[in-house]
């Protein structure tokens, strides 16, 4: 594990940072927990959220834009993968195998993987990554 | 809740609206998923308007997230009516300051 890249690095090992996360949010509040994380300045990137428990987007930029397997991801869409739970490899499925759709942005192009349920939106230009988003198009 | 409060509410409220209906420079304010999507940068923008910031300042923040954090080609005359919009909003009363226990 001593080459996982900081931007990747809240993929790792993460059920117990979700556990953890999950009693402070039911004890506290989402707003309280995210806060106090900021004010302790500590590290964000340990929590991952998932269908159903989505992490409160309070918190400000947490990652540098990053090359991963091969795919650029803009520091937002890694702050969003790991705001909505979703892995670089379901981000890499959805622009292989699933249906493109047009940007509603120029420059814009987005897929959908209906397996998954989820929407990529890339740079069309660039083929960067600019989010993923859950549900359909 | 103090007056402060639903002023500080209020303001964060709009700029969030104008983010994402106003501004939304992925296209994503269809999507209900994503209704979200820009709530992170509402913080800093409060935090600008609160310093009193200029459009230039204001433009370089969203310039900044549009094309470097975001990895767009970006849009740079709405961007530009975007922090004209969001600068304006002191002038407008919504004039966001800081707290005052922060400050006593």
């Amino acid at each position: 594990m001593g080459d996982v890249r900081p931007g990747i690095r809240g993929f790792v090992g993460i059920g117990f940072d979700i556990a953890i996360q999950a009693i402070l949010v039911a004890i506290l509040g989402p707003e309280s927990v995210a806060s106090a994380e900021v004010r302790a300045g500590g590290e964000a990137t340990g929590f991952l959220g998932h269908t159903g428990f989505e992490l409160k987007n309070l918190q400000a930029v947490r990652n540098a834009p990053e090359v991963v397997g091969g795919r650029s991801f803009s520091g937002h869409a890694l702050d969003q993968m790991q705001n909505r739970g979703i892995m670089p490899s379901a981000v890499e499925n959805a622009i292989q195998t699933g249906t493109p759709f047009a940007g509603k942005t120029p420059g814009t192009v987005g897929y959908f993987d209906p397996v998954n349920k989820i929407r990529v939106i890339l740079n069309s230009e660039t083929g960067n990554v600019v989010t993923v988003i859950r549900g359909g198009p | 809740m103090s007056d402060f409060a639903i002023e500080a509410r209020e303001a964060r409220a709009l700029i969030k609206r104008i983010l994402l209906e106003e501004w939304d420079p992925i296209g994503v304010f269809e999507f209900p998923e994503a209704q979200d999507e820009y709530d992170t940068y509402v913080s800093e923008v409060y935090r600008l308007l609160s310093q009193r910031a200029g459009v230039c300042e204001m433009f370089d923040y969203l310039w900044w997230l549009e094309t470097t954090h975001m990895g767009l080609s970006g849009d740079r005359q709405k961007t530009e009516k975007i922090a004209e919009r969001l600068a304006g909003l002191i002038s407008e009363g919504i004039t966001p300051g800081t707290e005052p226990s922060a400050s006593a």
